[in-house]
């Protein structure tokens, strides 16, 4: 999900970056609308925190859960139609993650591969899983409404990932449920993630104080459910930033999960496979509150500068356990995994380039440190 | 990029305190639910500082993981102290209990968990769980064992948690118990007896020793492994346990029955870590153990690990560095 989202948010940064004209609007009236330019490229930091705690099954304890996954993504236009719609190639340049959950640590950074440790089985799955996503295409079809209409290359980026581990010993058991997962995600299922992330900009000219709203849903095959959501955004004003002529919008988004349908599973009778048993089992219940997020949009070249958002969510997965041969049910009762997580997403502009020289190839580590609020 | 300008961007959007949300709520009820309808959806202060709560909450966990309970403990009591507001499922209230349990702070863990459970009513059972973690560290009690029959035994949701607490009590008073017993025989084979023979008390109290030993490492494995919140989850690691990495594990043992047949064994352990299952053959044929089987010979295997190392250390055969 995160990937898929951070990919999506470049995608969004990249789009109008893409050769958005410059335009001489007036400050309190401002077109937020994607434009291409052939050749144009564009380069972001996306990174990802996530903190909280998961509650496993019982009884299995309690344990303090944090991630940090950073992204660095190139979106160039290769192709851009006088209709309006272009061909976009998004290429993973980076990929850094560091995970704690209790005391078991991961942490992998493709800029450094070496000095990452090779003597565990997982640490070398997910150094091979984000060594092959690095340098990784997908063409991006967007029509001329600005919106992605096709995404090609999911298939092969997916076999990549999972050719990368064909001389790891990984578990038959493991792998199954790799591949199952992996299943769940095809050109379909991104591009819909990818329309729904581009909610954010209206396509429109809009005043300072103007308000609009998105809705949407789309299926998480992953969670096996579908997500509502809704967004409500706002100009706030025009004001420069990082020293660009920006458009501040206000973000508040919320979503909630469609109930998951069941999945019956016949009295005494295994599923095809455990793993596809195991995945296709669980129930999710996801809500979330917060979704407060801040972005700024450079308004005269169509970039987005930076995006922040926090989100809580707390999610219970539960499962129904097997029918015994008689087909009664057992160990009833169980209570559901809950995790209770808060997101931090952060999209940055990956620039050193002065604003005239706007369009040359971008330098990567320019984002700016947080300071203390 | 001119860096400056963006320091003061930040240094502009950061609040002076907390008072900005009690301001806003006043405002809000000043002017009634038409000033709450003029609120801009999200308010970009606001929206720095929590991501900076989240940033600095994931650095505290990762020095928590990592065992650097002393800079975790600061780091989760200043955004305790900061962000009070912020830490809404009593997330950072809880690690600072966590903190002080890992530094052996007992008292101090006690007091933060309870204070969490008060500030968050909903962390009840968590707590609940952590403080009982904290009596479980120490000298297993009656009263803790029969408070945990009887949580186990009921219909509450929490039964499953009880009772797996029940049991590493009862492991752990088990152990306790083994050691006594071995205590007692060795007290008992001091008596002067007017026969002189092979003291059975002694001999029997140095098996009960070993069974406590054996019993403590399977206790120990538990704990490191899926013991309690205070303590973190790893994943085993054999080169560290044992202190050196299996290379090749075979093993032979020919047997005569009393009938006079010749049984072959021959043993072979898988060599990653993520199979732990063994290969048995007898006479050529391989053998399906059960999986009580499988377990007791890995924990034997170990065991025996163990064993050669050490006296390979005692006695200076530890052999030379390289393939």
């Amino acid at each position: 999900m995160t990937t898929i989202r951070a990919l999506v948010c470049v995608l969004i940064a990249a789009l109008a970056a893409a050769g958005q004209e410059t335009r001489a609007a007036a400050p309190d009236a401002i077109d937020l609308k994607f434009v291409y330019r052939a050749g144009r490229t564009t380069r972001q930091r996306m990174v990802s925190r996530t903190v909280g705690s998961m509650k496993l099954f019982d009884p299995l304890p309690e344990q303090n859960f944090a991630q940090t996954f950073e992204q660095d993504l190139t979106l160039t236009c290769r192709q851009a139609n006088p209709d309006g719609s272009a061909v976009l190639d998004m290429t993973m340049d980076r990929v850094a993650m560091k995970m704690s959950i209790g005391g078991l640590n991961m942490e992998f950074d493709s800029a450094a591969p070496a000095t990452q440790p090779n003597d565990r089985l997982d640490t070398r799955m997910l150094a091979r899983i984000f060594s092959a996503m690095v340098g990784s295409t997908l063409t991006v079809i967007v029509g001329p409404d600005g919106q992605p209409s096709r995404i090609e290359g999911v298939k092969q980026f997916k076999e990549k990932m999972l050719n990368s581990l064909a001389d790891e010993p990984v578990p038959a058991s493991l792998r199954k449920l790799l591949e199952q997962v992996s299943g769940m995600f095809d050109d379909e299922s991104m591009m819909k993630e990818m329309q729904s992330s581009y909610r954010l900009i209206p396509n429109e000219r809009k005043r300072v104080g103007d308000r609009w709203e998105r809705s949407w849903n789309m299926k998480i095959p992953l969670f096996n459910g579908k997500i509502d959501g809704q967004g409500r955004y706002e100009l706030l004003g025009v004001e420069e930033f990082r020293g660009r002529k920006c458009a501040k919008i206000a973000v508040k988004e919320s979503f909630q999960m469609a109930a998951t349908p069941e999945v019956e599973t016949p009295a005494g009778a295994a599923a095809s496979s455990p793993a596809k048993g195991l995945v296709e089992r669980l129930r999710f219940d996801l809500k979330a509150s917060g979704g407060e997020g801040t972005a700024y949009w450079d308004y005269e070249n169509g970039e987005l500068v930076q995006l922040r958002q926090v989100q809580r969510l707390t999610m219970e997965i539960s499962m129904p356990t097997d029918a015994d041969p008689k087909g009664r049910q057992t160990n009833t009762g169980k209570p559901a995994m809950v995790q209770k997580l808060t997101t931090a997403e952060s999209v940055d502009l990956l620039e050193d380039a002065p604003a005239s020289a706007r369009g040359a190839p971008a330098t990567p580590g320019s984002a700016p440190a947080p300071a203390s609020p | 990029m001119d860096t400056r300008v963006i320091r003061s961007q930040v240094h502009r959007a950061r609040p002076s305190s907390g008072y900005r949300p009690a301001l806003i709520a006043l405002l809000a009820a000043l002017l009634g639910h038409g000033a709450a309808r003029a609120q801009p959806v999200a308010d970009a202060d606001a929206v720095e500082r929590s991501v900076y709560f989240v940033e600095k909450s994931t650095e505290a966990t990762e020095l928590l993981s990592r065992n650097k309970l002393q800079e975790a403990l600061a780091a989760f009591q200043e955004l305790a102290a900061r962000y009070p507001d912020l830490d809404e499922d009593g997330y950072v209230a809880m690690a600072i209990g966590d903190c002080l349990a890992g530094l052996g702070r007992d008292a101090e863990a006690r007091d933060a968990y309870r204070a969490a459970a008060a500030a968050h009513p909903a962390l009840a059972s968590s707590v609940n769980q952590r403080i009982t973690d904290l009596e479980l560290a120490g000298e297993v009690s009656d009263a803790l064992i029969e408070r945990l029959r009887m949580a186990a035994a009921s219909a509450d949701k929490g039964r499953y948690a009880a009772a797996w607490q029940l049991g590493r009590a009862l492991q752990k008073r088990a152990k306790a118990l083994l050691i006594e017993a071995a205590a007692a025989f060795r007290t008992a084979s001091e008596a002067d007896t007017p026969v002189s023979r092979p003291d059975p008390g002694l001999a029997h109290a140095r098996a009960l020793e070993a069974l406590a030993a054996d019993l403590g490492s399977l206790i120990d494995r538990l704990e490191d492994g899926w013991g309690s919140a205070r303590r973190a989850m790893r994943l085993p690691d054999k080169r560290e346990a044992a202190g050196a990495a299996t290379e090749n594990r075979t093993a032979e043992w020919v047997l005569r029955t009393k009938d006079g047949r010749r049984i072959e064994f021959r043993m072979k352990w898988a060599a990653e870590a993520c199979d732990s299952r063994t290969e048995v053959t007898a006479n050529g044929k391989p053998l399906k153990l059960s999986d009580n089987q499988q377990s007791a010979l890995k924990r034997h295997e170990d065991e025996i690990r163990a064993i050669l190392l050490q006296a390979a250390e005692e006695t200076g055969e530890a052999g030379r560095r390289g393939k």
